[in-house]
């Protein structure tokens, strides 16, 4: 199987008048994790949609070689994505192993009712490796912040994509849960390309490949030596840099 | 005589096809969060029947042809004006008057010009014993195209109310769904307008999903509920008002209503 790619060439989002992203283009090529950090409002999350095809973009997105701009249901062909959470998205009951099976439901031709047992395995064996199989009756508002994660990442995992777009996972997930989900998801960049976005980029430091910069563009893309700077970090983050550089040097430590 | 319980068998297939297909979209709208648009549609189902009254009786054309069409109308110029970026509160309000004003000018001018030909008052209550044979047909024909159009697709309705965006990566058109959904809340509201009435339409449309989805912990138990809660209603309903006298439509509103204040109680 030849490595993944992402390829991304004069990128341009807008919302209205308001300009995210102006000409980026980038290229990360091969296994591992890439982490995107930036300010609330930064574009993470516009970025990867415009990945993703799911909101109207300028430029070109390849993924794999092949040209996905602006066509979600390209993209998805390629892409495991996990959405940052929004509660309200979630008020009509769903449990977890709806949630799981509706990735491979919804690639199926219709009508989608129904899988052949080799499926059904398939299932089964990611939400256990995934630690939902036992909460699987549980409806998703019923549950923590990391079993939600988990659903979501098994959703995107579950017809075993070679690109995985997670959107800050770690969100709403307390510190045991969290490092179980680092964890994991460092395990799955061993051989997928992970794109992860994140308010805190020490917790996958000692396997980030690529740290991404975005403030309303791309201001850094690089290995976390060259990016973690102070003086590029502070351009980014104003005064509270120094929090985050501490934040890195303490959790570097215990991390590796 | 108050207790006589001797039922017409049109009587049972209008409201079981009536309950049947709300039953079936309900769920659908309360995941959707299509809320604001199955409230207003009652309005342009009413707005469509009075003007399919009109044109049946200046033109000739069917009634049943014209008022779907009528409705379909309508409510594309509601998604019209959700795709130009209206807020959906917006889009309601202005469709609401659109449609309330026309209304009472087709409802004044249909009393006026042809008195004798029609009684638009089954419309407004709904009056499923009035029922003709005729009506019974396109009331099944009506639930027929319902039926193929939203139950195959139930999961794939319900998964693009949760989370649109993962449904457009896993390959499904979803604009072509929501095309789908908004034509079957048009026919349904206008094709069974006679049955249930344009005052209980807006309980039929909304209290099955909203009482499911409170009680059920999974899509498809939302789905089922919605169904059973609305068919029970219906057929509820129906009995308590042949045996008491009393409008049928308004009956199964109180039922379905009474269904609802139980689930408030036991959550
Ligand atoms: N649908 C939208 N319409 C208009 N503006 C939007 C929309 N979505 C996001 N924005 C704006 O785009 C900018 C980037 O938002 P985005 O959600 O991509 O940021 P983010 O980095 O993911 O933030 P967070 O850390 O809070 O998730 C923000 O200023 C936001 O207000
Ligand atoms: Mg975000």
């Amino acid at each position: 199987m030849v490595p993944p790619a992402i390829e991304v060439s004069d990128l341009a989002i807008s919302y209205g008048d308001e300009v995210i992203f102006s000409r980026e283009s980038f290229k990360l090529k091969g296994y591992g994790l890439t982490v995107v950090i930036g300010p609330n409002g930064a574009g993470k999350t516009t970025l990867f949609k415009g990945l993703l095809g799911l909101i109207p973009v300028r430029g070109r997105v390849l993924i794999n070689g092949i040209d996905v701009t602006g066509k979600a249901e390209e993209a998805g062909k390629l892409v495991g994505y996990v959405p940052q959470f929004k509660a309200e998205d979630y008020s009509f009951p769903i449990n977890v192993k709806e949630i799981v099976e509706s990735a491979i439901a919804l690639r199926r031709k219709p009508p989608r009712i129904g899988f052949p047992r080799e499926v059904r395995a398939r299932i089964r064996e990611v939400m256990k490796m995934m630690g939902i199989w036992d909460i699987r009756s549980k409806p998703l508002l019923e549950l923590s912040g990391g079993q939600r994660q988990r659903v979501f990442i098994a959703r995107s995992l579950v017809w075993d994509p070679p690109v995985l777009i997670m959107d800050e996972p770690l969100t709403a997930v307390d510190p045991i849960g969290r490092a179980d989900l680092v964890k994991m998801i460092k395990e799955l960049a061993e051989n997928k390309l992970v794109l992860v976005s994140s308010h805190d980029p020490s917790f996958f430091l000692d396997k980030t490949e690529n740290l991404m910069v975005v403030n309303k563009r791309i201001v850094a893309l690089g290995s976390p030596k060259e990016v973690l700077k102070e003086d590029l970090l502070s351009k980014v983050y104003g005064r509270s840099v120094f929090l985050v550089e501490k934040c890195v040097h303490v959790v570097d430590g215990y991390a590796i | 005589m108050p207790f006589n319980l001797i039922m017409d068998p049109r009587w049972v297939i209008v409201v079981g096809l009536a309950s049947i297909v709300y039953g079936i979209l309900s769920p659908v709208v309360v995941s959707r969060k299509l809320l604001f648009l199955a409230g207003t549609l009652p309005h342009s189902a009413l707005l469509s029947a009075l003007l399919a009254i009109i044109t049946l009786n200046l033109l000739g054309c069917p009634f049943e042809i014209c008022s779907i069409a009528f409705s379909l109308a309508l409510v594309s110029l509601v998604s019209l004006l959700l795709s130009k970026g209206v807020k959906s509160d917006e889009a309601t309000a202005i469709f609401v008057s659109i449609s309330v004003s026309f209304t009472v000018i087709a409802l004044y001018y249909i009393l006026t010009a042809f008195p004798m030909e029609t009684s638009v008052w089954a419309y407004i209550i709904g009056d499923p014993l009035l029922v003709t044979w005729e009506d019974v047909y396109f009331m099944v024909a009506v639930s027929i195209i319902i039926f193929f159009f939203i139950v195959p697709f139930l999961r794939e309705h319900i998964l693009i109310g949760v989370d649109r965006d993962f449904v457009k990566l896993s390959g499904i058109k979803v604009s072509l769904y929501d095309a789908m959904m908004v034509a079957s809340l048009a026919i349904a509201t206008v094709g069974l307008l006679r049955a249930v009435g344009f005052v209980v339409e807006h309980v039929m449309v909304l209290l099955p999903g909203i009482t499911a989805s409170s009680l059920a912990k999974s899509g498809r138990n939302a789905v089922l509920l919605g169904l059973l809660l609305s068919l029970a209603g219906g057929m509820i309903g129906l009995i308590l008002s042949v045996a008491t006298g009393l409008a049928p439509s308004g009956v199964i509103g109180i039922v379905m209503l009474v269904f609802y204040v139980i689930s408030l109680m036991r959550r």
